[in-house]
């Protein structure tokens, strides 16, 4: 980790001295032990600031359209962007890189001005969890490629296989799209059986009706309705969210469960097949909510019903903002065989 | 004030007998092993004295005295009833009282700090007087931890009813308010010497409690300070911060109905959202993220400080902790100082 | 069990809407007259002009609106309101007889009694920044021996958007009142005067000394009437300017109208021009 957060921070100093790119987004140590900060570097010297390790767990994607935006000068609505605008670097895993792609595919960022750096990823921790085995005093932490070790906690070191986030414990993409890469840093990757990357999702599938909605009431019963998992999303870019709304409410403000629910679902189903299970929502999320389990039973779905992964495919329209007609529809044209058992 | 020396078993005693007449709440941890685990406040069953993690719990005690949400008054919309469209005040019944046993210093005393912004609001009065705070002082802090930096102290009692100070042997209760002198039961008086113990650490602590300074920087100075930028370049907008705040007090105040009646509620808010200063014609004060990180900091360490005095934050730590892009008060505090 | 507060200043009074009048031609200004329901809520309200107060609807909500009654008309109080968002689009589909609630009066005011007694008056408005005002203006013709000239400049878009069209008649027949109506174009059957808000201010301001202005109005006006009235030697300590930002409570506690260090509710919405200068801009 050391060696490639070396690597990040070369290049990014090498691309911003030579002028080709103007700002470069990636992590800088926090202010706590187990927290990294988004950081845009806008210098070389900057550049050094920049870090990578096991606590890289917000997507970077997500300030991407913004800075971007941040160079273009004012202009009336329709008048074209000037060519020779400043572009922007970042460093990318897997499923960062897959929301690069979307963004692309969305008009969210162009691809002319991202120098993308992939990277090898072999999966990130979750401090919060941590901290539930250590205690809340750990000073400091130090980790290798296989360990955790930590000063002031109850706990003296953890394996990082052990305590990886659920999300890399079953990501089966760690490997950044190479089409949508200006460079790839090479490197060990996280390596999953794809067998069993649904087993969460699974064993939720596997209750009753009357026990999936006990299991999502209690899941959401804590949400304090901050949306911060929609804000730390690289997906949600609405100018105005539905929640926000107020002419017409579509959703009450309180924490009724009912509004909380609408939230949930409809922000999970805006997601539904592209999202690339960066678990960004998770690490964001104050009350510790396990909001992928939604977005992951869609993925789950897409990839059934449609044999599509967001941004896998970096130029392949994504399933749900294309219409083929053979598409599964059984919604509206009732299979055959069943058209018998019914008259 | 009166200083009582307590075993263990003498305060459970003190909990058994309160248990009888109130309820009281007190920071749990929770009961779901399949969900995440950290200590919050719940109703207390039994008549123990739960285990306190070191430092603070995931949410002050704000949401006994700004309930999310508070139902402000109920009305019908019924126009064939005769106090149709009329709102009825729906107090808090401050006779009924309920204990918070637990509550941490900063906690305590970001109620009093509240307090000079909510003086004359009837609901936060209400909750004050509902509210009786029996308080643990905190013998360790947690990394996260800095209420010794804005001018407060982990051993305080300011804004308790009574306070409790673990020892070797036991407990020490300070019985401060009237209020907490007739729920404190029996007692021996503790020993001048473990009386003097308790004060000669507090002063300990009040010696590296640095005058924040801020009242004498200018105003424009600050706000144009270049922190902004950095920090609103990684802030999410999310409000985790001024929801967990144990001193932010903005509220909304929104309609709910329901059939023929409905009720007017006051909800948490925050400065953090574009909403929170948005017309309705579109224009926007504060459009920018960075105008709302600057207005939230600004607010608690320039314009509070300026109208009352202290800093508007009681180091309590939540924010720094629970920030998902790790922006931390304290370096902020530290940054504008310099 | 239910328990009153003694003062609780979340409770509307109830008031019933006595009369609706469409003041602008495309009907989206209205003046509203509300009555109180108890007239013990009557005796208690006491409004100075340029406060304002919160028209508030059970099941819609509330929002702040400037009393455009002076404090000199008995009896009831006027608010003329756009329809712009939720609660006004809900108020002005409200009909005579209906029930609603308001909470006030809020804020400072123009220090009409104290500070502006004795002075030459300039009132400058544009569109229907010009409510609270009017109820200025009525408080000062009720006792006008308490101030000096007094000169309104009042323009709008077209003359159908000119709010009391009846009262601006009349008040332009006064000879103790120097009025200048403007519109900002040409218009059939309109005889007055053409152009903007600032360009009249020029050539009929009044001279700085011993005078105040009160203006109110949208910014880019505001920005555009200041040149020529330092440039005759007016100050801004003698500019009287009120602030609206959004706000929940109008009474201090919600916090969500501060300008730096200042609550518009509380503090304001009244600011002389010099106090609204040392704040940042966020208004």
């Amino acid at each position: 980790m050391n060696k490639i957060g070396e690597h990040i921070r070369q290049r990014a100093a090498e691309l911003l001295e030579s002028r080709e790119i103007d700002a470069f987004i990636g992590f800088r140590q926090g202010s706590l032990p187990m927290t990294t900060q988004h950081y845009v570097a806008r210098s070389a010297a900057e550049a050094q600031n920049l870090v990578w390790n096991s606590f890289c767990v917000l997507n970077p994607t997500n300030i991407l359209p913004s800075l971007l935006k941040s160079f273009e000068p004012p202009r009336r609505p329709g008048d074209p962007l000037p060519d020779d605008l400043p572009k922007v670097g970042i460093a990318v895993t897997g499923c960062w890189s897959r929301n690069l792609a979307i963004q692309f595919q969305e008009n969210q960022a162009s691809r002319k001005r991202v120098i993308a750096i992939g990277l090898p990823c072999t999966g990130m921790s979750d401090r919060r969890q941590i901290l539930a085995q250590t205690g809340e005093m750990v000073t400091e932490v130090s980790e290798t490629a296989e360990d955790l070790y930590f000063t002031g906690g109850t706990v003296a070191s953890l394996k990082r296989t052990e305590i990886l986030r659920p999300n890399c414990a079953s990501c089966v993409h760690p490997q950044p799209v190479a089409r949508i890469m200006t460079e790839v840093i090479e490197g060990d990757c996280i390596n999953n059986d794809a067998a069993g990357r649904f087993a969460e999702v699974e064993e939720i599938e596997a209750k009753d009706s009357d026990g999936r909605w006990d299991w999502f009431s209690s899941e959401f019963s804590a949400c304090i309705r901050c949306y911060s998992c929609r804000n730390a999303c690289p997906l949600c870019y609405c100018p105005t969210c539905f929640v926000d709304d107020a002419k017409p409410q579509w959703v009450g403000k309180g924490l009724n469960s009912s509004d909380t629910s609408i939230f949930h679902i409809l922000r999970a189903y805006h997601c539904a097949g592209r999202c690339t299970d960066c678990g960004s929502c998770e690490a964001a999320c104050p009350m510790g909510l396990r909001l992928r389990l939604l977005t992951k039973k869609l993925d789950k779905d897409v990839v059934d019903m449609f044999d599509s992964e967001a941004g896998v495919e970096p130029f392949k329209p994504l399933p749900l903002s294309t219409y083929s007609q053979a598409d599964p529809q059984p919604f509206i044209v009732q299979p055959s065989h069943s058209k018998g058992e019914d008259s | 004030m009166k200083t009582l020396k307590l075993s263990n078993d003498e305060l459970q005693g003190w909990l058994a007998s309160w248990q009888q007449k109130h309820a009281i709440y007190a920071p749990q941890l929770g009961t779901d092993a399949s969900k995440p685990q950290f200590h919050d406040w719940a109703l207390l069953d039994g008549d123990e004295m739960p285990q306190l993690p070191t430092g603070v719990v995931k949410n002050s005690i704000k949401r006994f005295y700004l309930p999310q949400p508070q139902t402000m008054g109920t009305f019908s919309i019924d126009k064939r009833q005769a106090d149709a469209f009329i709102i009825k005040e729906t107090l808090p019944d401050s006779a009924k009282k309920q204990i918070l046993l637990g509550a941490r210093p900063c906690d305590a005393r970001a109620i009093l700090l509240k307090n000079q912004i909510l003086a004359s609001d009837p609901y936060f009065q209400a909750a004050r007087e509902k509210n009786i705070v029996v308080g643990v002082t905190c013998s360790d802090q947690a990394p996260t931890c800095f209420c010794h930096k804005t001018g407060a102290s982990p051993l305080a009692f300011i804004g308790m009813d009574i306070a409790l100070s673990q020892t070797d042997e036991g407990w020490l209760a300070e019985i401060i308010t009237p209020r907490g002198e007739e729920l404190a039961g029996n007692g021996a008086e503790a020993s001048e010497a473990k009386i003097a113990e308790l004060k000669e650490k507090r002063d300990a602590i009040k010696q590296c409690s640095p005058a924040h300074g801020f009242k004498e920087q200018p105003m424009q100075e600050m706000y144009d300070a270049p922190l902004w930028q950095g920090l609103s370049d990684r802030c999410i907008s999310c409000g985790t911060c001024t929801f967990l705040c144990p001193t932010c007090t903005c509220f909304d105040i929104q309609d709910e109905t329901s059939g023929n009646t409905g009720r007017r509620i006051r909800i948490w808010d925050s400065c953090m959202t574009a909403l929170f200063t948005a017309h309705t014609s579109g224009h926007n004060p504060r459009g920018t993220k960075l105008s709302r990180v600057r207005q939230r900091f600004m607010h608690k360490l320039k314009y509070y400080p300026d109208d009352y005095g202290p800093l508007y934050c009681v180091g309590c730590g939540r924010c720094v902790r629970d920030c998902p892009t790790n922006i931390d008060i304290r370096e902020v505090i530290e940054d504008l100082q310099s | 069990m239910s328990i009153q507060s003694e003062i609780n200043p979340y409770l509307p009074y109830p008031v019933i809407i006595d009369d609706i009048i469409v003041e602008s031609e495309d009907g989206n200004l209205k003046t509203f007259k509300f009555v109180f329901e108890n007239k013990a809520d009557e005796e208690k309200w006491q409004h100075v002009a340029g406060q304002f107060a919160m028209l508030s609807i059970a099941g819609q909500g509330e929002i702040p609106i400037g009393i455009a009654s002076s404090p000199s008309e008995k009896g009831y109080l006027l608010f003329t309101v756009n329809r712009a968002g939720k609660v006004t689009t809900a108020l002005h589909q409200m009909k005579i007889g209906d029930r609603m609630g308001i909470r006030g009066p809020m804020g400072n005011g123009f220090p009409i009694d104290t500070e502006l007694k004795g002075k030459n008056i300039v009132i400058i408005s544009g569109g229907f920044a010009f409510t609270t005002l009017r109820a200025t203006l009525l408080y000062m013709l009720a006792n006008r021996s308490d101030y000096g000239n007094i000169t309104v400049i009042y323009g709008s878009r077209t003359p159908g958007m000119l709010l009391y069209r009846d009262e601006l008649a009349e008040w332009a027949k006064r000879d103790d009142l120097d009025i200048h109506i403007t519109v900002d174009a040409e218009a059939e059957g309109w005889n007055g005067l053409v152009g903007f808000v600032p360009t009249i201010a020029a050539d009929v301001a009044p001279p700085a000394d011993n005078a105040a202005a009160l203006i109110c109005g949208p910014p880019i006006m505001i920005k555009f009437t200041m040149p020529p009235l330092e440039k005759i030697g007016w100050n801004d300590d003698q500019v009287y300017l009120s602030l609206e930002n959004r706000m929940k409570c109008g009474v201090g506690h919600c916090l969500h109208c501060n300008v730096g260090p200042t609550l518009v509710c509380k503090d304001g919405p009244v600011f002389t021009r010099s106090q609204v200068k040392d704040l940042p801009l966020e208004y």
